[in-house]
């Protein structure tokens, strides 16, 4: 989803304002005196440029941007950081069918939350009664025996009130 | 249980925005943030709360002193396409059927009666023309249901038929009065579900109803590394220095 864009010319960034010391035009720049498919930036209107001014520049949003680098705090130094670039990971959409908004005509559908249960009931109930009815769970009266070898004992699972951690 | 309906409830969002908005205060303090108080109750009446007029009955100084009786959701009887009797007022004795409610104020509007009649644009050359607007009506006293066998005014309740579902009957007949096509396809903002047409950006009910998800005992960032196939070998590094 992100271009990396490897310019020619050095690019160095000064705060808010960007200074392009090459001749190549690039993307939105390639349009004098500003690109007009695009809405009107704080850049397009800043002194330095031909019909623009403060008043202009301060009255149109300030564009704050994610740093990708870091810059050395002595040198001045610019380090791009790759792991900084944001990676969208998005899954692929050919094909799915539900959109945005639902129709009107669509009955209404009751659902409630999915609960810890529901997640068991599903993931494991089915395993678990199939063990059961072959016996390979075996139920006694102080423990339980599972297929895996496990022992569950009913003394782990009594919660004493006296001992209970406030 | 699967018991709860799932709604966005974008309506009567919206409708609750409206009124905040002209009904509080915004007020920004560095570091707490926008704060929004609400200034005063909403004074209902018979323009919408999202329309100019209702927020202009509702400026502040505005005060209402009527008292209202309250009735709760589940005994509301009145709804849009009833045919009721008009019990007091102009139009006495005289049948119609249910344009418009207003819940807030427990009232409702009858097409074309208990009317008041006003001469708009009036001139010296021309006598301007007469407009006529319905009066709303309380649903506790004003109306009355209709009995549909009879068709005379009859006192309702709500009771559940032999399939579950929840009716109005009348309690001299023991008719069941049925809600019109009107009430049961409007929804809370007023668009007619079987008038409307399906367009491009619309799920459609056979889409909706799909079940595709089986829940799985993983947390949701695992099932998505186990989905798209990435594998995260790499440990974090520790954050303590000693």
């Amino acid at each position: 989803m992100q271009a990396i864009q490897r310019f020619s010319s050095c690019v160095c960034h000064c705060g808010r304002r960007l200074l392009s010391t090459s001749t190549i035009l690039h993307g939105r720049r390639s349009r004098e005196p500003w690109d007009k498919r695009f809405p009107v930036r704080a850049e397009d209107v800043s002194p330095d440029k031909k019909g623009g001014s403060e008043e202009m520049e301060k009255a149109l949003p300030e564009n704050h941007v994610a740093p990708t680098g870091i810059y050395h705090k002595l040198t001045g130094e610019y380090t791009h950081v790759p792991e900084m670039v944001p990676e969208f990971v998005v899954p692929d959409l050919t094909g799915f069918e539900l959109k945005p908004y639902v129709s009107y005509r669509a009955k209404e559908i009751t659902q409630g939350p999915l609960t810890p249960k529901d997640i068991f009931n599903s993931v494991y109930a089915e395993t678990v009664e199939g063990e059961y009815r072959s016996g390979s769970i075996k139920v006694e009266e102080d423990s339980i025996k599972l297929s895996d070898g496990r022992v569950l004992d009913v003394k782990d699972f009594i919660v004493d009130k006296d001992d209970e951690v406030q | 249980m699967r018991l709860t309906v799932v709604t966005l409830n974008y309506f009567k969002k919206y409708v609750q925005r409206e009124i905040a908005k002209a009904s509080g205060v915004s007020v920004y303090t560095p570091i707490q943030g926008w704060r929004h108080n609400r200034k005063r109750d909403w004074i209902y009446g018979e323009n919408r709360p999202w329309t100019d007029a209702a927020k202009e009955e509702n400026l502040p100084g505005k005060r209402f002193r009527e008292y209202i009786e309250p009735i709760p959701e589940s005994e509301w009887k009145v709804f849009k396409g009833d045919r009721v009797q008009i019990l007091k007022g102009i139009d006495k004795g005289k049948q119609g059927i249910v344009c418009t409610i207003i819940k807030e104020r427990n009232w409702c509007y009858v097409e074309g009666l208990n009317c008041s009649y006003k001469w708009v644009n009036r001139s010296v050359s021309s006598p301007g023309f007469l407009s006529k607007v319905e009066k709303p009506l309380l649903v506790t006293t004003e109306i009355s249901l209709l009995d549909p066998s009879d068709l005379q005014p009859t006192e309702t309740e709500w009771r559940y038929d032999e399939d579950g579902k929840r009716v109005r009957v009348s309690m001299r007949s023991g008719r069941v009065v049925p809600l019109s096509e009107q009430a049961t396809n409007e929804g809370d903002d007023m668009v007619d579900k079987s008038a409307y047409i399906e367009q491009s950006w619309d799920t459609k009910e056979k889409e909706l109803t799909k079940v595709t998800f089986t829940p799985k005992a993983v947390s949701f960032e695992k099932d998505i590394m186990e989905s798209m196939g990435i594998k995260e070998d790499r440990e974090r590094a520790s954050n303590f220095y000693y």
